[in-house]
């Protein structure tokens, strides 16, 4: 299965909430863009397509040989969830903030401020944002400050969906084989770093 | 007067003519330093000391550990205050004591507690300590050293069962210190890292760090050195001189592990500090 559509199969995941979908959903999932090129403009014979799938050894939801009226019905459904998961895909690749290259950033860029678990309107400075040099060369802390070519934790990414394919609640995270707030994935992700 | 604010009056009474933060003022620290006995918390507390000291904080050091004679803040900070004894109440007492003279004189203080002490625990259940202190204009700072074992998470657990001791400020700091020499710490740390338990507190806002490792930090303790001592090549009589490359150990832990270290921490959560020393790479290694 190629990358695309390993990644197309998990939005379509989480659009259809983990349903238990029949292998000739997923099926038509994995060859939508052939079956909607090859189809384009054409009637198609679902008695005859049907007959095919079943040959193929694809199953409706109740593992039973699809019916014409079943493979006319699945395939609608997969034109809708996978238009329905390409517009997300698209909504979430421009909200993604773009990789800043290190030529390109000022020389004044300095780390944002961390937001304050005391509230969310109080800012809370690092030490390095007072104006403290940033510790440097091959012996700097364990940790590793945080760089500004990074942009910190901010560069970090996670899996919104979780081991069995299902979306986890809102701003939780799947890292590690658990469902986490976003802070403690980069927490923990941090730490592995060094 | 918001909602928050009355609710608060209501829930925890009126401070009266006590000491009480102003709205502009810096809040002071009491940085509480905890865990199960062995896990390196006086290590952790006398760094802080050390540190925070050389960048011109006005730091009470706060010894409570009386259980350990040998390798005790004390030992490192001759200035340290210290229980008269180490019953329960003489403890709760002399605590409450500094609290009360550090809400009052705003300075910033740093609690080394013995092992698995439960008096802090004792004191968020009956008093609210966090909220109280907040009050008063201090800021807890929970500060949960931990070694690789599971059994370490113990305190940690007992802290956050029902927001116990769960300060916004909580430090869950993994103490490399602790290691075998050459032990990767990030396998080292993986189980108690990936626990349940670590993972709810950095659910709650809890920052996690990694107390860097010294190879021969059990000799400076043995002599009740200061770092810059050791760097100097100080010698306690009757004890064995540091090798030059031990001092050159003490020189990278002390001037670029370390303010690394601190620079991960936000410094809210960290006493004030200023004057002309407080770059945190000031003359390190080049």
């Amino acid at each position: 299965m190629s990358r695309n559509s390993k990644g197309l199969r998990s939005v379509v995941r989480e659009i259809t909430h983990g349903a238990n979908r029949s292998s000739l959903f997923w099926w038509m999932v994995e060859n939508h863009d052939q079956l909607a090129s090859a189809v384009e403009g054409r009637r198609l014979q679902w008695t005859r397509l049907s007959a095919r799938f079943a040959k193929l050894g694809l199953t409706d939801a109740n593992g039973n040989a699809p019916s014409e009226q079943t493979a006319r019905k699945t395939w609608q459904r997969v034109r809708r969830v996978v238009a329905k998961a390409r517009e997300l895909a698209a909504a979430n690749q421009s909200a993604r903030p773009q990789r800043r290259y290190p030529s390109r950033i000022s020389p004044d860029w300095r780390p944002p401020i961390a937001s304050s678990s005391d509230g969310p309107e109080r800012p809370i400075e690092s030490v390095r944002t007072r104006g403290l040099k940033p510790p440097a060369g091959p012996n700097a802390g364990a940790l590793g400050a945080t760089s500004p070519e990074t942009g910190g934790d901010a560069a970090a990414e996670f899996s919104t969906i979780d081991a069995e394919g299902h979306p986890v609640e809102e701003a939780k995270v799947f890292y590690r084989g658990q469902v986490m707030t976003r802070h403690a994935a980069e927490q923990l992700e941090r730490l592995r770093r060094g | 007067m918001d909602d928050l604010t009355r609710l608060d009056e209501r829930q925890l009474g009126d401070p009266g003519n006590g000491p009480r933060a102003s709205d502009d003022e810096r809040m002071s620290t009491t940085a509480f330093i905890c865990g199960r006995g062995r896990v390196g918390k006086t290590v952790v507390a006398n760094t802080y000391v050390q540190f925070c000291r050389q960048r011109g904080a006005r730091l009470e050091a706060w010894n409570s550990d009386r259980q350990n004679e040998t390798h005790t803040l004390s030992v490192f900070h001759a200035d340290a205050s210290r229980p008269a004894t180490d019953g329960a109440s003489e403890k709760g007492y002399w605590f409450e004591a500094n609290l009360d003279r550090q809400a009052r004189e705003r300075f910033d203080a740093v609690l080394d507690m013995a092992g698995g002490d439960p008096m802090v625990r004792h004191l968020a259940r009956d008093v609210r300590l966090v909220e109280t202190m907040k009050r008063r204009g201090l800021r807890a700072v929970a500060w949960h050293v931990l070694g690789p074992e599971p059994a370490d998470l113990d305190y940690l657990k007992l802290s956050m069962e029902g927001e116990l001791f769960a300060p916004p400020a909580t430090l869950v700091a993994v103490n490399t210190g602790v290691l075998v020499s050459g032990r990767s710490a990030e396998l080292a740390f993986a189980e108690v890292c990936s626990n349940r338990v670590v993972v709810d507190a950095l659910d709650r806002g809890a920052r996690l760090v990694r107390f860097p490792s010294l190879e021969c930090m059990s000799a400076i303790i043995d002599q009740g050195l200061t770092f810059a001592e050791a760097m100097r090549g100080v010698t306690k009589p009757g004890c064995q001189p540091m090798t030059f490359l031990d001092q050159t150990r003490v020189e990278i832990f002390w001037k670029d592990h370390i303010p690394a270290f601190f620079a991960e921490i936000p410094s809210e959560w960290l006493p004030a500090m200023s004057g002309h020393n407080v770059g945190i790479h000031e003359g390190g290694l080049q």
